[in-house]
């Protein structure tokens, strides 16, 4: 099913709008994970679509037929909420027949249904558990239940909010691949809600990174990830987060000056900026990746747009280093191999290998094309 | 000092035996404030019992079942009839279970729509069924009497029930309103999308979870229905229609007569069903929270 989110807004009482002009188009088979931080309006947008909450203005499209007014039983949608929220005098069997059950035409025979129910089950290994009630399950088997129970009706649009969030992190990863696995098997377009960048980027096929109900950046893990549309994006995808150096320009257009320190960075000849952004005088935001960074001893000589720091802390990741440097009162983080010499309190040279991110500091939009 | 040491880490050491006892000090002390406050309260009830056993007096001195006797040939000599008290017991029971069918079924789907839905006035509504409750019930009797006069249900239980059910609705709805709101919003979102209509949810969802606070709606009903007294002195004044509760009072009144073991027989007779609905509701009342 294709989905097409048009011009989407939703003010709950006379606040400010939670959703404000949405517009998103998502092709059959996708998986499009919607993220941002809570409070963004990213879960209202998944109960504007499923037609719990309804629509203050704009349209939602399932193939081409306008949705707006019609009963979420009627969108052949399932949706997984973060608390699982499993029938509780049910049991497993019972929960994911319940959607059966309720089919009116063509009714679905009892036989059928238990066939159907279990078939889901074996799935998401769930065929050993039918006998259980929900309280009897761990949190991976509840929200397993629940997957289950949103696909056992077929749907053309599986909606998923936060389904990861209330389990711990080791069964949080072997969850992703789970649910990816089943929505590549199944072919089914999913909406999926989460505030975890890390799982919206090993998950998605787009991502919509939201914002005070505005969206940012609609894109593919690897396009936001490499060529945010703003600093919001860029800061808010990536752990450890994108280092930011405040600068302004020394020649507008070729050369950044730190405006802590002085340093210069000169701009490699490929930066293909917006000529037509760029202003004298403007405040930049530099941002790189820590593994995006070159870092050299002080004892040599400065290398060319370097900027001079003091190693604060030396965290060991195991494969690598990761280095938290200081540099005036802006902190920088920077990989570096693990049998790179140095200690915490040295004095060193970090230097940016690419450039693929330079935010007006006011509108915050990245000024490289 | 080493022997000091010993003498500490023993289990069983004078020392660690008084510090013991010294941390039990204030347990002792609330049992003994419980036990002042509910003994009493508890003996009054065993000793109507004993009574009911007795010869008569208030100190009985011989065993008899003599008293009991009312169970299968009736009670002679209040007012004009000799009553039979399995017909009393129904009409109590017709009174308990009319208010009590009538109130929960009516305060369920109250209950449900305040907690649930959203429409104007649900605040107003809210608030003024509290207000109910802030007047005495007993003020309302005149007027109760000339509505039931007027509609042709004074003199008949049904009246009794009508009046009796719709009083406590606004109490009973409140209580189940709380456990309504205790149902998580997502439980109801996805029995709307799993297509369920507004009454599945309602029956598949929501029932089972407030089942606790349907148990103690119904059983508040039932007791206060068993218990009423003033409502069906005023307002019945056949014989054949009366309930073991004014009858125990009318018993009473006559005691002088007969002596007290009768009464007490009845008041126990009395007693027993409410026993049994403790009983078993008990579960269900602890999970109540107002």
């Amino acid at each position: 099913m294709r989905i097409r989110l048009q011009n989407l807004c939703k003010n709950y009482d006379s606040t400010a709008p939670a959703v404000r002009g949405l517009n998103l188009e998502i092709k059959d088979g996708e998986l499009v994970t919607i993220l941002g931080p809570s409070g963004c309006g990213k879960s209202t947008t998944l109960l504007m679509v499923a037609g719990i909450l309804e629509i203050t203005g704009g349209e939602v499209y399932f193939d081409d037929a306008l949705m707006n007014y019609v009963a979420p039983k009627e969108r052949n949608i399932g949706m997984v909420f973060q608390n699982a929220a499993l029938y509780p005098n049910m049991t497993v069997l019972d929960n994911i027949t319940y959607p059966l059950k309720n089919l009116k035409n063509p009714k679905v025979p009892r036989q059928e249904q238990v066939e159907r129910a279990t078939s889901v089950a074996r799935l998401v290994e769930l065929e050993d558990l039918m006998k259980r009630k929900p309280s009897q399950l761990s949190g991976g088997q509840q929200q397993r239940v629940a997957i289950a129970r949103a696909l056992v009706k077929k749907p053309g649009l599986l909606l998923l909010d936060e389904p990861l969030s209330s389990l711990d992190a080791k069964l949080r990863m072997s969850m992703r691949e789970e649910i990816r696995r089943l929505q590549q098997e199944l072919h089914i377009t999913t909406i999926m809600v989460t505030h975890d960048q890390a799982e919206a980027m090993s998950m998605s096929d787009m991502i919509a990174v939201l914002r005070d109900g505005v969206l940012q950046q609609y894109g593919t893990p690897d396009a936001l990830y490499r060529h945010p549309d703003n600093w919001f994006v860029a800061s808010f995808l990536g752990m450890p987060s994108m280092n930011s150096v405040d600068c302004t320009w020394a020649r507008p257009g070729a050369s950044l000056k730190v405006l802590e320190g002085g340093w210069t960075i000169p701009l490699p000849g490929s930066v293909r900026l917006r000529e037509d952004r760029i202003r004298e005088g403007q405040k930049l935001i530099l941002g790189f990746r820590p593994h995006e960074s070159v870092v050299s001893s002080r004892s040599v000589a400065a290398p060319e747009g370097a900027i001079g720091g003091r190693v604060t802390v030396v965290e060991f990741t195991g494969r690598d280093k990761l280095l938290n440097i200081e540099c005036g009162r802006q902190m920088l983080k920077s990989y570096v191999a693990v049998d790179f010499p140095v200690a915490e309190r040295e004095e060193v040279w970090c230097g940016v290998s690419s450039f693929g991110c330079i935010f007006d500091a006011e509108s915050g939009e990245n000024l490289v094309r | 000092m080493s022997s000091l040491m010993m003498q500490r880490n023993e289990h069983k050491s004078l020392r660690n035996r008084a510090l013991r006892l010294r941390q039990g000090v204030p347990n002792v002390v609330s049992l003994v404030v419980m036990s002042v406050g509910s003994v009493p309260l508890l003996l009054m009830y065993v000793w109507m019992v004993v009574v009911s056993f007795g010869d008569g007096g208030l100190v009985p001195r011989h065993f008899t079942f003599q008293n009991w006797s009312f169970l299968w040939s009736g009670l002679s000599g209040v007012g004009r009839a000799n009553l039979n008290i399995w017909r009393l017991l129904a009409n109590s029971l017709a009174i308990a279970v009319g208010e009590a069918v009538l109130q929960v079924g009516g305060a369920l789907f109250a209950g449900y729509v305040i907690s649930r839905g959203r429409f104007p006035g649900r605040k107003v509504l809210l608030q003024s069924t509290l207000l109910t409750h802030a007047f005495p019930a007993i003020t309302g009797l005149i007027a109760a009497f000339y509505i039931l006069n007027a509609v042709g249900l004074i003199n008949t239980l049904a009246g009794v029930i009508l009046l009796k059910g719709f009083g406590g609705m606004p109490m009973a709805t409140w209580i189940i309103k709380g456990f309504f709101d205790d149902v998580p919003r997502e439980l109801e979102w996805a029995s709307k999308i799993d297509s369920g209509s507004r009454l599945k949810t309602f029956f598949h969802v929501f029932l089972p979870l407030v089942w606790p606070g349907v148990m103690a709606i119904s059983l508040f009903a039932f007791l206060s229905g068993w218990g009423e007294y003033v409502m069906i002195s005023v307002f019945i004044f056949d014989d054949r229609v009366n309930t073991i509760s004014v009858i125990v009072r009318n018993l009473y009144s006559d005691e002088a007569a007969r002596g007290f073991g009768v009464v007490m027989a009845v008041s126990t007779f009395y007693m027993i069903p409410c026993l049994i609905l403790y009983f078993f509701a008990q579960k269900s009342l602890l999970k109540m929270k107002i």
